[in-house]
Formats: structure tokens, C-alpha cells, sequence
């Protein structure tokens, strides 16, 4: 074995593994004056420009956006005219909701992720069960514990209504004859609306703007506690091997072994469904409602592995905007950031029933001062406020310039 | 965004994980393809990445687009095999076999790529590497009743 | 018909050998064993009023255990409720009346030589796959006993049956089909969809129901043996299957018995997961509805009853129906231990390495022996999986030190790997995850079935592995031969044909002679490599049902009788001059021995496998340490007092 080798190897292991390996004992906390891994905040930040979404030629369109808005809050869409979008992504929530596991029409199986940041994912629910924003849309508009209503009713409704017929004509023409490219439009607009629910110039943008030599940087915008949480968080708290990106995820799945809800199921497939339902959709980005059927999405879900491996995997949530959106997890089981991080710290409660779980995972072992720490810097994640007109039904589902 | 992650994306890792004594019969993979990389054969920019079977049986050349492979982005790779005298093996998809793994943590891709053929070169589209990490990509190779296997092996972060 | 009459057949007094454990009797008594479970007394009786009445009930409440059993691999209700039982290791077939009472009991070696099937219809039907072929009894006599089907040609070997009105459905494990005979018809399913077939049920429209064990599938058929759809994928959660060894069908629910999973799941015909009955036992010898490896059930004609064999720790559990849609779960065992890794049953050794199957993760586990106390685990490696790298089952395993290369064979895929293990044998002690780089892979049914000159009927199931010279040698099970395989792959001889009936594991002893062990035999033959002639035996009439040999280098032989749990140890000249280990947990103690490997120090290491555990012996027998999951080795290092059923007095 020649020098040159033991060196690259020396390297290797000091660049990717060793930061997620070590233990953060006493001795080998991390220095505060040690260089920043450039490499690796570049990966996290400054929240980057949304990814453009070919499936959805009115994805960034004003007036499909506006009329979305409508629609995310309008209650009529459900079957009993008592639910929106907005009931289970309630902006006050973070466009969550505070309960553990989401009651629409009935009890869900699962928490209500937040749409904060969502045109950023790849995959749209825990499980991955959409792979646009749009498709994602459509799903709780005709699920029986969620909105529960159905799409020709729903198609009715924007025929019959004359504002929602006009706003609707505004964003796409005329109404399609065909029931499901009606209901598909209605998607697309939410999926418009939605995209704007981004929450930018967080503390730590703003910190990793100034030390990566961007504009509008601000090397003060954290300050020493939460500097050393992110030591911890990229080095021995071991998070970026999955929350990585400028979402703080890697939008993929994982099964971290997480405990099991009392109101959530004890078996949930997650992405061994999520990925069996995208690909069999018709809504997909490769189906015939998608705007780009031979893109990147396209070829993406078509080559999509279908295996029991990712049975009980769920996407990682973005670490983004945490704070008002408790409690965490894909059942909820997680009243607040200071449990969650107990979890990964001592792995109690971990919900061990297979071989092929998370191999990864072990118990951090990091002492409370450096999980304080860490939450802290967690909350250096929370972005500018929204708009407020973003955050509440329009007065009409047109918009203004449009009569 | 898209770009200036590709910038930053991976390097390939030309060490191996064994550090013994390399005088036995048969030599570690890994090594004959440090050995065997030439990073100044360059086609459209990549470099062309070349191993030998485990079991010497063929050589692999390979090119991965981009160039390093990026971080938790679709990728594509074209590869070809060669026989012993580096002539191209002229063999249907039907006996040749992609897939990646990492092998510290026991799981692979969430794609399988699709492949096709083009002038001699393979093409296999889409690739993604998931998470930061070793990464092996495997071309396996059957003729008759024997499969072998060249690899290559990436750090990706 | 009454199958528990007749004269002809070899009786053996009741209650001699099988036994039963305990049956609830009282609801106070019940419920305070398992607080968790309904209450029994009256379920039985009120069953058909609150089926009327639409309520709910599931079959799988723990009523009783019928224990000390050899080997029990299959089962069928009589009409009447009576339950037969083959006992494989006993090479024996056992009629239980519905209260667990042994009734009668087939002892006669004549007919069959290792009984694997049973179906109790208008005759009973026994599948003897020893001798390729499935008998059909009449209540009378033997002299009324014919064969039904006859292999070679015809099917590999017969596995588990099934009979209802005068259908006849035949495993063919080996071979990865079915044979479906009614009256003079004859109808061969699955022959390109099936892998290992070890388990088939009729439903009362004529349809086929097969559980796939290595495709982790059940297949369905209608009667005219046309594929009608299936469900089921491999993994541990609830819903999906691993192993699915044993299958019954009543009023349009599916029963699998999810060997691996250690559970018994229960299904719509559509595949939908209605309940799971049992979970894992863990501690040694948990029952009481707590399940290892099922491998088989039957689920009487009236539907109140399920009976579950479960081969490795010799007994049959019985349940019955309780209110309910399905079992409640025991709060306490709700999230279960990690569950601790399951070694073997294949073992080799070199150097200071050690080889090991886990066969719950698919995966090959490579161990350092330098620690005195306890093997170091280096790396595992391969998974579930089709491809290069990934295993249906892996079973036969070889390893060589100098090479660093280790070889492994899967006979549900019919291949061989070789890997290079990337790891310093004189490094620090380190764990080295990734480190195996797979070189090549060996389809053996793509071989010319022409090998040596000796036609091969059947496609190859390698079940083991040994080399010699840069030869391989490879005992396939479904040909019943050794195939000696040269460094390019090529098949260059077959040894053993016509001598070996169920071989099982081989080696070679200093002199250079191959020893075969032969399970349905008791033997194990030492063949001429070259010459492929026999030049001894060794065990006859010691051996019940040997299964891994390994020789030491003064020539010795060590051989595992899994049957009568204990290794037996022939000296060079033949003599068998030492046993080692009873029956039991302690410090000697073994339950269903497989493996055995010779290491570096001359000590013998024998894989447990009922017990979870290795044990390691000097070659003269005395015990020198335990290792594997705690649970199973404490009883060895620090001796405790268990009763029969494994309770710790």
C-alpha cells in the first residue's frame, strides 16, 4: 500500500466519515475555532431559488397562484362543506397543524406535514405518494378521512360557481369537458399557490451568506450558542447524513425506528406504499395530466425501485421554519424539538421489528448542553415571515386585474 | 442552484478499504482501479474512469455526467466493456447488469437506471446517490454461465 | 372413513412419546398466564351462535401443545378432528385425537423411508421424498398402499400435500413446482413462475393455493391449474412474508405459516392481511402461542382449530377461536427485543476466521476468533436480493485464508459466489463494513446437464460447499450427487450418484478421501475425489439424521446427528470413539446440532441451531464456551436448571 493511498484514505475518512462518526464526549466537542466546512454549508444554505416544476406549465403563473389560494382555503371542495386544505395546514400551525396525527373528516395516520418550503421536495407526503406538488393536491381532496369529497362534484361546483369558473378560465382557458383535467387544473393551481410559501433570510442564511463571501450576509446573524449547535449539528450530532440540502433534507426516506403514536397505526408501510401508489397514478409526472411526461420527474418515477426494503421508511421532514409547526415526527409522536433530539440521543423507545432498518443509527450520547445547544441553532432555521394576504383566503378567486 | 451544487458534488475515491499485504493471489478490486485510472483520457469533459473485472475477465471504461458525481442529483453514466485484447464486447443489454450500493450502510439506489445502447457505449439514466458517503458502482457481466463483476467506488459529499 | 382403525398398522401405546403440555381449563387460570389474550371457556360453544349473530372471531387462541416430537414437518386434520403429524426426524407418521392424545402411530420404515407430507382425504396420502414418490393408504392394510406418483422424472422429490375430494395436490420443492392429479388427469402448475413450492392447499372450488418459501409469494391456481394471481413480498413487517412454508385454506381466508417471521398470518384471497397469530419466542423454549419457525399448519374442516408445526423445538401448537377480529397483542412483547442474530446452520473456519449464515438477514456474517471469550463480528455482508451481491437463501459456504476469498451457494437461485473478503487477518481488531467485493457468480443450471458423463435430471440446488486443489465440490441436493467444479467453472465430474439419498454437508479428511454426510441414510460415505468410489462408512446404525462433518487433522471425523442432538466423533480407522452433548441448554447441551468446524487450535465449534447459539468443544468433547445471543449462552456458562420445557426451575 504506497503512501499516496493511506493518504487519500486519511482524507476521505477525515472529510465525509469521521465528521459523522465521532462521539461528542468530553475531549472531542467541537472547537469554535476550528475552519468551517465550506463544502458542506454550501449544501445547506442560503436558501436557493425554487427548482422550476415542468409538470405544471402554470406552476409559477400569478393568476393560477391566486386562485390556488382560493381553493386551499375554500371549504366547499369536501364533502360535507366543512373542511379546507387550510383545516389540516393551518397557517397559524405552520401550515401544519398541532395535532399529532391529522383529523379531517376522520382520524388520519399520520401528522400533517408542513407546505412551508414544499415546492423544494421531490416527493410530496411521508411516504412519497405524489411526486408534484399538484398531484400531491389532489390526493386529501377525495381521501375519506380528509376532505372526503369527490372530483365530480368538485367539477360541478367550478362549473356552476361563476367566480370560480372565471378564475379558473383565467388560469388555464376554457374548462376541460374531461372531469379529471378539471380536477387535475385545480391541483396545479393549489400546487401555484403553494409555491409561494416560502419563508426566506433565516438567521442562519444570512450567517452562511456572510461566511461563504455571499451578498447580504451578516456574519452576526447568530450568535455563540447557536454557532456551536451547528458544529454539533454537522459534526457529532450526525444529522446531515439525511438532513442535508438547502431544505435541511435530503428528500429522500429513511427508517429511523421512530416510536410508535397511541393514535397512529403501528404498522404503517410508508414509502414501500407511497412508492407502489406514484407509480400506479395517473397523476403522475410520466401520466397523461403531466405537463413534461418524458422530463426528469418522468424518468424518475418510472425507474423508481418497488422493494419491502423501504417498508416503514418516511421522508425527512426540512429542518426549516420548526418552530411553530410542533409536534414533529410522521405520527406526531414528538411534542417538542427537545424530545426529538432525546430520541436520537438515547434511542429509547425505538421501535425495533426488522433487520432493515436504518443501519446507521446508533445513540448519539451528546450531553444536554450540547442538545440545548443544538435546538437552538435549530431555531436559527426560522425564516422571514410570509405575506400576510399569503396566509389567509383571498377576497375573490380571481384576482382584481383579471375582470 | 443546480449547477453550483454539481461544482461542489463528488470525488472519486481512489483508496481502498484494506490496507494488508497485496502479494496474494488475487488482488483487490479497488486497487487494480486506482491502478488502472487515467484521469487525462477525457471524453466531453469527464474523465474516463477504467477498471478490470474482479475476476479479470473484461475491462470496464466508464463515464459518469456529470463529472463529479453529484450529491442527492440525478446523474447518467455511459460505460463499455472490453475483452482482453481492448477490443469492445459486442453483447446484448441482456447480459449486462448496473447497480450501485453503499456498502457501509447496506442499501442501494431508489432507482433502477434504464440502459440502452449507443455506438459501442452504454448509456444507463437515471442514477442517484442519495446520501453523502461511499458509494460502488457494479457492471456484472454474464456469458454463459459465469457473471463477473468490475467495480468502482466514489465518495460522494 | 375412519383413519384411526385398522389392524395392520404399527401401533404404539398411547401417550408413550407424545405428550400434551397443558390445556386451559379455567378462564382465572388463563387469564392469569396471559392477562392479554380473551378468556377461552365457552368460545368453543358459543362459536356458531355469535357467527350467526356476525360477530367477529379469529382462529388463534393458544389452546394446548402437543411436545416431544421428532421433527414434525406436516399435518392434516382427519374429518373427525383427529390431526396426523409426520415426524420426519422419526421417520414416523402420529394420529393426535382433538384433545392432544396420541392415538396411533406409523412406525414401519417399509413404506417410506423419510416421510415429508401428509393428507388425510378418503385415504391418507404420504409424500417419502427419500423415494421420489407420494403413497396413498387405505384404512385396511398396507397391502392397500400404493404409489400414487413416482419421480424421478416425473418431479425432483415430493414435499407437502394436500387432498380434498379426490384431488391430490404434490409440492415439488426442489424442483419449483406442482403436480395436481384428479382421477386420471395430471396437471404440472408453475413450473416457470414457482421457486420453492413447499407448501399447497386445495379450496372447496378446486382451486390451488402454494406458498413460495424463496419467493416470499403465495401463487393461486384454479382447478384447471391456470396461474389466478398471488400476493405477498419478503420482509419482517406485518403483511409481508419471509420463508412461507406452510399453507392452509378455510372459508376463503388464506393461513401461512410465515416460518421466518415466526408467525402465522392470516389473509382475504385477495391478499389482504386480516390478523397474525404468534410472535418470535425468544427465551428457549417460549410457547404458549409464542411461535419459532413454524413451518407447517392445518386448519380443521369445522374451522375451530389451527394446528402449527414447528420442527426445530419438536412439537405441534394448537389453537382455537376466540372473539375478535384478531389477537391482542401482549403489551408487553408489543416492541420486541433486537431480535438476536440466528447462526447457521453452515459454519467454516480458517485461520482465525470464521464463516456463519444469519439466515433471518440473507446475510453472511465473518467472525475473528483471536478473543478467546467471544468471536469478533468483521463485517456481513450480502442481503435479500436477486442480483450480484443479494441472495434468495444462502446455505453452502467455504472460506479460504490465503486467498482471502470466501464462496457461497444459494440453492433456492441454483448459484455459486465467490467474494473477496478486503480485510488484513493481522490488523488491529476492527469492524470493516463493506468489505467484500464480489467476484464471480455461477449459474449451475446453466451447465450442460450432460456432467461427467452422468445425466442430471434436475436443476442443481448446491446446499454445500468444500474445495480441494482448486477444485470445488458441491453437494447438490435436488441430483443427490457431489459436482466437482474446475477453477473456470466448468463441471468436470459428478461423485456420488446412486450412493447418496440426502446429503447433507461434506469435507475431506488429511488422506484425501471425501466424506459425505447422508441424512436419510445415518452414514456418512468417503468417496475416492477422483475415482468418485466409495472407501468407507462410518456412523450405521449410530447416525439418526447426521447432517455437518469435519474432519480434524489427525483424521477424525466429527459429525452432528440433529435428530438425536448430540456430535459423534470416528477415529481414523473408523471407530466411533466419543459423543458429545445431550439433549438441553447447559454447558453439554445441544438442540438440533448442524454445522461443525474445526479450528486453528484443533477445538471443534458446532452451531446450536435450535438454540441460537455455537457452542465450542475440545476434541475431547469438554465444553469450553458459548457464544451467539445472550439468552441461549447463559445457560451454558452459568449453568441453570431447566425443566423439559425449557423453564428455569
Amino acid at each position: 500500500m504506497s503512501v499516496t493511498l493511506r493518504c487519500w484514505l486519511s482524507l476521505a475518512l477525515g472529510l465525509g466519515i469521521g465528521f459523522s462518526l465521532i462521539s461528542c464526549g468530553p475531549g472531542n466537542e467541537p472547537k469554535e475555532d476550528q475552519a468551517w466546512p465550506l463544502e458542506l454549508l454550501r449544501r445547506l444554505g442560503p436558501l436557493p431559488p425554487l427548482p422550476p416544476d415542468p409538470t405544471n406549465r402554470v406552476a409559477d403563473d400569478p393568476a393560477a397562484a391566486h386562485y390556488g389560494q382560493w381553493l386551499f382555503f375554500d371549504k366547499r371542495l369536501s364533502g360535507d362543506g366543512k373542511i379546507s386544505c387550510s383545516t389540516c395546514h393551518d397557517p397559524d400551525h405552520g401550515f401544519s397543524d398541532s395535532r399529532s396525527i391529522a383529523l379531517g373528516r376522520g382520524l388520519g395516520e399520520r401528522h400533517a406535514p408542513t407546505v412551508i418550503g414544499a415546492g423544494y421536495q421531490r416527493w410530496l407526503g411521508w411516504g412519497g405518494r405524489a411526486d408534484s406538488l399538484w398531484m400531491q393536491a389532489l390526493g386529501p381532496m377525495e381521501n375519506v378521512v380528509e376532505m372526503a369529497g369527490d372530483r365530480d362534484a368538485i367539477a360541478a361546483l367550478v362549473r356552476q360557481d361563476p367566480d370560480l369558473r372565471r378564475a379558473h378560465q383565467d388560469a388555464f382557458g376554457e374548462l376541460p369537458e374531461d372531469v379529471d383535467a378539471l380536477f387535475v387544473q385545480l391541483g396545479k393551481a393549489i400546487a401555484a399557490y403553494e409555491r409561494l410559501l416560502i419563508r426566506k433570510g433565516s438567521p442562519f442564511d444570512r450567517w452562511v451568506r456572510a461566511t461563504l463571501d455571499l451578498p447580504e450576509g451578516d456574519a452576526e446573524a447568530m450568535n455563540a450558542e447557536q454557532l456551536r449547535g451547528l458544529r454539533i449539528f454537522l459534526g457529532p450530532g450526525r444529522c446531515t447524513l439525511c438532513h442535508l440540502g438547502p431544505t435541511f433534507s435530503d428528500l429522500e426516506f429513511h427508517n429511523n425506528q421512530l416510536p410508535v403514536h397511541a393514535d397512529g397505526p403501528r404498522d404503517d408501510p410508508g414509502r414501500y406504499r407511497g412508492a407502489e401508489l406514484v407509480q400506479a397514478s395517473p397523476f403522475n409526472a410520466a401520466g397523461p395530466h403531466s405537463d413534461a411526461p418524458n422530463g426528469e420527474a418522468a424518468q424518475r418515477v418510472r425507474a423508481l425501485i418497488q422493494t419491502s426494503e423501504s417498508y416503514g421508511e418516511f421522508r425527512t421532514p426540512t429542518l426549516r421554519n420548526l418552530a411553530r409547526r410542533a409536534p414533529y415526527g410522521h405520527q406526531g409522536q414528538f411534542p417538542d424539538l427537545s424530545s426529538v433530539l432525546k430520541f436520537y440521543n438515547t434511542l429509547e423507545d425505538q421501535d425495533v421489528r426488522s433487520h432493515h432498518q436504518e443501519q446507521l443509527l446508533r445513540p448519539l450520547r451528546l450531553d444536554q448542553a450540547s442538545l440545548d445547544a443544538l435546538e437552538v441553532f435549530l431555531l436559527a432555521l426560522e425564516g422571514g415571515d410570509l405575506p400576510e394576504e399569503l396566509t389567509r383566503a383571498p377576497a375573490a378567486p380571481f384576482r382584481d386585474q383579471d375582470r | 442552484m443546480r449547477h453550483s451544487t454539481r461544482i461542489l458534488s463528488a470525488c472519486l475515491v481512489l483508496n481502498c478499504l484494506w490496507f494488508g499485504a497485496c502479494n496474494d493471489k488475487q488482488q483487490d478490486p479497488q486497487e487494480q482501479h486506482s491502478a488502472r485510472q487515467t484521469p487525462a483520457d477525457e471524453i466531453q469533459g469527464s474523465p474516463t474512469l477504467k477498471a478490470d473485472a474482479n475476476a479479470q475477465g473484461f475491462q470496464l471504461e466508464l463515464i459518469t455526467s456529470p463529472h463529479p458525481i453529484p450529491l442527492n442529483e440525478d446523474f447518467s453514466l455511459r460505460f463499455r466493456l472490453l475483452d482482453a485484447s481492448g477490443q469492445p464486447l459486442d453483447d446484448s443489454l441482456e447480459h449486462i447488469a448496473l447497480d450501485a450500493d453503499m456498502p457501509e450502510h447496506g442499501h442501494g439506489m431508489k432507482v433502477a437506471p434504464v440502459l440502452s445502447q449507443d455506438e459501442g457505449w452504454i448509456e444507463a439514466t437515471p442514477l442517484l446517490f442519495h446520501m453523502p458517503g461511499i458509494w460502488e458502482i457494479y457492471v456484472d457481466h454474464t456469458q454463459g454461465h459465469v457473471t463477473e463483476r468490475a467495480q468502482l467506488s466514489f465518495r460522494v459529499f | 372413513m375412519n383413519l384411526l382403525g385398522g389392524r395392520p398398522w404399527t401401533l404404539v401405546g398411547p401417550l408413550s412419546k407424545g405428550t400434551i403440555e397443558s390445556v386451559i381449563l379455567s378462564p382465572v387460570l388463563f387469564s392469569r398466564a396471559r392477562p392479554w389474550l380473551p378468556p377461552l371457556t365457552g368460545v368453543l360453544l358459543t362459536l356458531p351462535v355469535l357467527a350467526q349473530a356476525g360477530e367477529e372471531t379469529h382462529l388463534g387462541a393458544w389452546l394446548h401443545t402437543i411436545s416431544n416430537l421428532e421433527g414434525p414437518v406436516a399435518l392434516d386434520f382427519t374429518p373427525s378432528g383427529s390431526l396426523w403429524v409426520v415426524e420426519a426426524d422419526g421417520g414416523r407418521l402420529s394420529l393426535f385425537s382433538s384433545s392432544g392424545t396420541l392415538g396411533t402411530r406409523l412406525e414401519s420404515k417399509t413404506p417410506w423411508l423419510a416421510p415429508m407430507g401428509v393428507a388425510a382425504d378418503t385415504r391418507l396420502y404420504v409424500s417419502d421424498p427419500a423415494r421420489r414418490r407420494v403413497m396413498a393408504i387405505g384404512v385396511d392394510a398396507w397391502r392397500d398402499a400404493d404409489t400414487v406418483l413416482q419421480g424421478p422424472e416425473g418431479f425432483c422429490q415430493p414435499g407437502a400435500l394436500d387432498a380434498r375430494e379426490g384431488r391430490l395436490v404434490v409440492t415439488d420443492p426442489l424442483g419449483g413446482r406442482v403436480i395436481l392429479l384428479h382421477g386420471s388427469k395430471r396437471l404440472e402448475l408453475g413450473a416457470d413462475l414457482l421457486s420453492e413450492p413447499t407448501g399447497a392447499c386445495l379450496d372447496d372450488e378446486g382451486g390451488i393455493w402454494i406458498s413460495d418459501a424463496a419467493r416470499a409469494r403465495v401463487e393461486h391456481f384454479d382447478p384447471d391449474g391456470n396461474h389466478a394471481g398471488g400476493f405477498g413480498d419478503y420482509g419482517a413487517f406485518r403483511g409481508l412474508l419471509a420463508a412461507p412454508s406452510g399453507i392452509a385454506w378455510w372459508n376463503h381466508r388464506i393461513f401461512v405459516a410465515d416460518r421466518d417471521n415466526h408467525r402465522i398470518s392470516v389473509h382475504t384471497e385477495a391478499g389482504d392481511l386480516l390478523y397474525t397469530v404468534g410472535m418470535h419466542a425468544i427465551w428457549p423454549r417460549e410457547g404458549e402461542g409464542l411461535l419459532h419457525y413454524p413451518s407447517a399448519l392445518a386448519v380443521s374442516h369445522d374451522g375451530t382449530r389451527m394446528a402449527v408445526a414447528e420442527p426445530l423445538d419438536g412439537r405441534v401448537q394448537v389453537f382455537s377461536r376466540a372473539m375478535g377480529a384478531e389477537p391482542t397483542i401482549d403489551p408487553l412483547r408489543r416492541t420486541t427485543p433486537q431480535a438476536a442474530a440466528h447462526y447457521g446452520p453452515a459454519i467454516r473456519a480458517a485461520g482465525n476466521w470464521m464463516l456463519l449464515v444469519e439466515p433471518e438477514t440473507q446475510s453472511v456474517l465473518l467472525h475473528d476468533r483471536r478473543r478467546e471469550e467471544a468471536p469478533i463480528e468483521l463485517t456481513s455482508f450480502g442481503r435479500r436480493g436477486h442480483v450480484l451481491g443479494r441472495w434468495a437463501h444462502p446455505s453452502g459456504i467455504w472460506l479460504d485464508m490465503e486467498t482471502r476469498m470466501a464462496w457461497i451457494t444459494d440453492p433456492s437461485a441454483g448459484i455459486m459466489d465467490q467474494v473477496l473478503l478486503r480485510i488484513d487477518p493481522k490488523a488491529p481488531l476492527n469492524q470493516h463494513l463493506g468489505a467484500a467485493a464480489w467476484i464471480r457468480r455461477m449459474d449451475l443450471r446453466a451447465l450442460d446437464r450432460e456432467l461427467g458423463g452422468i445425466s442430471v435430471f434436475h436443476d442443481p440446488r448446491p446446499t454445500a460447499i468444500c474445495r480441494r486443489e482448486d477444485k470445488t465440490y458441491v453437494i447438490d441436493e435436488a441430483n443427490r450427487c457431489v459436482l466437482v467444479i474446475d477453477q473456470a467453472g466448468n463441471c468436470i465430474k459428478v461423485l456420488g450418484a446412486g450412493v447418496l439419498l440426502r446429503p447433507m454437508d461434506l469435507c475431506f479428511d488429511p488422506a484425501g478421501t471425501l466424506w459425505i454426510s447422508d441424512a436419510w441414510q445415518g452414514r456418512i460415505v468417503g468417496l475416492d475425489p477422483v475415482s468418485g468410489k466409495i472407501r468407507g462408512n462410518r456412523g450405521l446404525g449410530a447416525l439418526r439424521r447426521p447432517d455437518g462433518v469435519c474432519s480434524d487433522a489427525e483424521g477424525r471425523l466429527f459429525v452432528s446427528d440433529r435428530a438425536a442432538n448430540r456430535v459423534l466423533r470416528f477415529d481414523s480407522y473408523g471407530t466411533l470413539d466419543l459423543s458429545i452433548g445431550t439433549e438441553g441448554l447447559g454447558p453439554e447441551g445441544l438442540l438440533g446440532p448442524r454445522g461443525v468446524s474445526i479450528g486453528q487450535n484443533g477445538n471443534l465449534t458446532v452451531v446450536d441451531h435450535s438454540n441460537h447459539r455455537c457452542m465450542v468443544f475440545t476434541p475431547d468433547g469438554e465444553f469450553v464456551r458459548a457464544y451467539g445471543s445472550k439468552l441461549h449462552v447463559r445457560p451454558a456458562m452459568k449453568p441453570e436448571i431447566y425443566d423439559e420445557q425449557g423453564k428455569k426451575r
